[in-house]
């Protein structure tokens, strides 16, 4: 099977998928007990036209099915109603945030990356050394701190003791301003930390694997340097499994975004989400849980793919 | 608006009553040249995104701190010791029986630019009518527009907190399109635009992140004690719901004030950053029992639970001391209508902590009323340290012993009053809500809303749906009576009513507890923390109430 035919056979499977999420994205709101207009209205003693009038705007006044019907083809073109709480475009709301939350999960993807991949490598090549050891140590401990604790042990150490980063977001600032960027480390290391141990001790397995197979020692036999064995050999087939699991990590960023922002202060869309649940701002919830939900089914089909391109056997 | 404005339910904001205090020595506050100061930026933080930009509609102390306070004003204002009223946006005003006529100070501006008369503020009370503010308003049967400068209200009965409840209407202008009397309905984006006559105006909200202000340059003080427009350019409240985070700003010097400090933690600002500022407040903290719910409609079981907890090892602990217990709604904050050897005998009476007797009263209402022990209950709380805290003493209290079976149940703040809100939400669980209320300056405002049988759900806050005919009729006499002598003895009376039903259980009252980074003021000792949480940032520029607080100079 061409690669082609492959990715478009796997973007088919994610359109029942999606249609899933559209779905239960829709109807929380319909199975939480309570009329959606007592939230919007905070209880407020209505009189029937007013009411009528809510309904209304928000389309409550139409059969559920044409509801999602409707709330579907808006969604698709990025347009998901105005929020409860601030009155404004929800597509404004989200993409107000989103860039933070790209810029925070793409620093924290490329610090899991950095750091994971050549440690793994490392702890590999010199196993049952003291550097495989501390590796260990590193990832047991790195796996275990829940995020938001690490969040605040970085802000008590970096951000009040030593005063290296402010322990508030800068205002005023554009998002890839030095003081922003500068800003975005700690969340990133709070976020990647998890994701980079995870990451490293993959790397590691997937390396002794890889180091212990026949093609290793013939190709050490044949005298080649050990720089070219491990990095055109081993690596390559090494990174396969490390390739697939990294991609569906970004799940696990995304989500590690929504608390991590809230230690943080940070304005993304993890933020947006935590505070509008308490709001009942449903329109924005349902946005974002679609789009986080999206995100990481087109992460896992990126995985697929990916995979698919580096060894073609799965193809077939 | 004034400090009446902030009757209402006390969520993510702190202490709310107490007396005495070791901080700020308020109303001193000119040792700065008033023709020569040099500006500044004050940054503050909030523990909760400001729910309500529309003041007319705000029910809660963190919209009411960082919106109706920096940008909207009233009529009149109470001093910030509630000794008397001052006015606002009326200069003086008179009482004829059931007639209260105002004249409106002239020149002052709305934000909009727009010169203020009386038809403003006939458009602001009909607009607030019928809100779930109503209460505010209900007194009024009419409003007479005299000329630009003078109006004329008329109530059916006299009314005696008419002062309190119009310090709590701000004022709009009728001439804005977007807003009109049906608030719920207004397509006014007041999260963009302010529209009122405060000494700030909104300049951005970034919702769960931050509301700025600027100083409004026509603001209309034209005294010489102080400056005539705030002399801080910018104000920032910055949405910072980790407590932690908010503390380690404080100590890095980001912000010069936080928001909801905890009273069992303040030896951390020894030496460091913060300056802990307290002072005596109005409002109370305490726990509603669902009184139309069995067994809880036995007031045998409503007095056991009570006599379970330990207030004065709760204040002790919790609030290290700076609370006092109370045995009804009327906190010390509220000066002539607080006797505290009167207050003392009622706990004795009443409420005292009595673990034996209170499990003997609990185990004979779960028999009278037919329920297998153990009871299962739920206590209810929001996010707040503090209140969490006292909640947890409570919680094991009550679980500790054979008959009961209690968790406790966390909330966001914004969480937990819809649910209160909801004539199917609270008063038919069999839960108890633990929660604070911010009461004003007029014993009514600690009353009324909460227990008067008109204010169930969802007009009022009376949640429980509790009714009693005795309180209800003197409620309607302490509104009616004159004077702070003649009320005094209606509010004892219904302040041992309420400690004999316990319909709720009022707790204690603790101090208004702020800290503020003293590089951030020109004296952090001047900074006066105002008695009502829901008004704590008055005290940066409030020149009408003799209080303003200067940048460093």
């Amino acid at each position: 099977m061409s690669l082609q035919r492959f990715i478009l056979k796997r973007a088919l499977i994610t359109i029942p998928l999606l249609l899933g999420i559209s779905l239960i994205t829709f109807g929380m709101v319909h199975i939480i007990p309570g009329d959606p207009i007592d939230f919007i209205t905070l209880f407020a003693d209505l009189d029937p036209g007013t009411e009528a009038e809510i309904r209304a705007q928000y389309g409550l006044d139409q059969p559920v099915y044409i509801q999602y019907i409707d709330w579907v083809v808006d969604a698709a073109q990025f347009d998901f109603g105005q929020s409860i709480v601030t009155r404004r475009p929800v597509s404004a709301e989200i993409m107000d945030r989103l860039p933070f939350t790209l810029v925070m999960g793409s620093m924290a993807f490329a610090v899991t990356l950095i750091t994971a991949i050549p440690s793994g490598i490392a702890a590999a090549y010199y196993r049952n050394t003291t550097i495989d050891q501390v590796s260990r140590v590193f990832a047991l401990v790195g796996i275990a701190l829940p995020n938001f604790w690490l969040g605040l042990l970085l802000i008590l150490v970096f951000g009040s003791v030593l005063n290296v980063f402010p322990v508030l977001p800068p205002t005023d600032q554009g998002l890839l301003s030095p003081a922003m960027l500068s800003y975005t480390i700690l969340p990133a290391l709070a976020i990647g930390t998890g994701a980079t141990a995870l990451l490293m001790r993959l790397m590691r397995s997937s390396m002794v694997e890889e180091l212990d197979k026949d093609y290793v020692r013939t190709a050490r036999a044949k005298g080649l340097p050990e720089r070219t064995v491990i990095t055109k050999h081993v690596l390559r087939n090494s990174l396969i499994s490390v390739v697939t699991v990294a991609a569906i990590q970004i799940a696990f960023i995304v989500s590690g975004s929504v608390v991590v922002e809230i230690v943080f202060s940070y304005p993304g869309i993890g933020r947006l989400l935590v505070n509008r649940v308490g709001n009942r701002d449903f329109p924005v919830i349902q946005a974002l849980v679609l789009i986080i939900g999206v995100s990481v089914i087109l992460a896992n089909l990126v995985a697929d793919v990916l995979y698919a391109y580096l060894d073609p056997r799965i193809r077939y | 608006m004034g400090a009446g404005a902030a009757v209402g339910l006390a969520g993510c904001t702190g202490g709310d009553g107490g007396d005495g205090g070791d901080g700020g020595d308020g109303g001193d506050t000119a040792p700065v040249d008033p023709s020569d100061v040099e500006t500044g930026e004050f940054v503050a933080s909030a523990g909760a995104n400001p729910g309500t930009f529309d003041p007319t509609i705000i029910t809660d102390a963190t919209s009411n701190s960082t919106i109706g306070a920096f940008s909207y004003e009233s009529l009149v204002a109470p001093l910030f010791d509630l000794s008397e009223f001052r006015g606002e946006l009326a200069t003086d005003w008179t009482v004829d029986g059931t007639t209260y006529t105002f004249t409106l100070r002239e020149g002052v501006t709305f934000h909009t630019g727009d010169e203020m008369t009386a038809e403003d503020v006939e458009f602001s009370i009909n607009r607030m009518s019928g809100t779930t503010n109503n209460a505010d308003v209900a007194w009024i049967s009419d409003v007479n527009v005299v000329d630009d400068y003078t109006i004329e209200l008329t109530s059916e009965q006299e009314y005696a907190p008419y002062l309190t409840n119009l310090s709590a209407v701000p004022i709009l202008p009728s001439n804005v399109d977007g807003i009109s009397t049906e608030p719920e309905t207004d397509e006014f984006a007041f999260t963009e635009e302010s529209v009122g006559t405060g000494p700030f105006v909104l300049d951005t909200f970034q919702p769960e992140d931050r509301v700025v202000f600027t100083a409004y340059e026509d603001y209309w003080y034209d005294g010489d004690d102080y400056t005539t427009t705030a002399p801080w350019d910018q104000v920032t409240i910055r949405v910072i719901t980790e407590q932690v985070t908010q503390e380690e700003a404080m100590a890095n010097g980001e912000l010069g004030m936080i928001d909801n400090p905890a009273p069992f933690e303040l030896q951390q600002w020894d030496g460091q950053t913060g300056t802990v500022v307290a002072d005596s407040a109005v409002g109370f903290d305490f726990i509603t029992y669902p009184v139309q719910v069995s067994p809880y409609t036995n007031n045998k079981f409503r007095r056991g639970l009570t006599k379970l907890i330990p207030r004065a090892d709760i204040i002790e602990a919790v609030f290290g001391g700076r609370a006092t217990g109370l045995a009804g709604p009327i906190s010390p904050g509220l000066g002539a209508y607080f006797d505290e050897e009167r207050e003392q005998e009622l706990i004795d009476e009443y409420v005292a902590e009595e673990p034996e007797a209170a499990e003997t009263l609990i185990e004979e209402a779960l028999e009278e009323e037919g329920i297998e022990p153990p009871f299962e209950m739920a206590l209810i709380t929001n996010v707040n340290r503090t209140r969490e805290r006292w909640m947890e003493v409570i919680q094991q209290r009550f679980d500790d012993i054979d008959a009961l079976s209690a968790e406790l149940d966390v909330r966001a703040f914004d969480d937990l009053v819809p649910f209160l809100l909801d004539p199917e939400g609270a008063a038919q669980s069999s839960d108890v809500v633990g929660i604070g209320w911010t009461g004003g300056s007029d014993p009514n405002g600690h009353i009324e809303q909460l227990l008067a049988s008109d204010q169930h759900v969802p007009d009022g806050f009376n949640w429980n749906l509790y009714e009693n005919s005795e309180i209800d009729s003197l409620i309607q006499e302490g509104q009616t009576t004159i004077g702070a002598e003649n009320r005094q003895p209606i509010y004892d009376d219904i302040q041992e009513l309420v400690a004999d039903e316990l319909p709720l259980a009022n707790m204690w009252t603790s101090q208004q507890i702020d800290v503020v980074n003293a590089e951030s003021v020109n004296d952090a000792n001047n900074w006066q923390p105002h008695p009502n949480s829901s008004n704590r940032y008055d005290t940066l520029y409030s020149p009408h109430l003799d209080q303003v607080t200067y940048p460093p100079q």
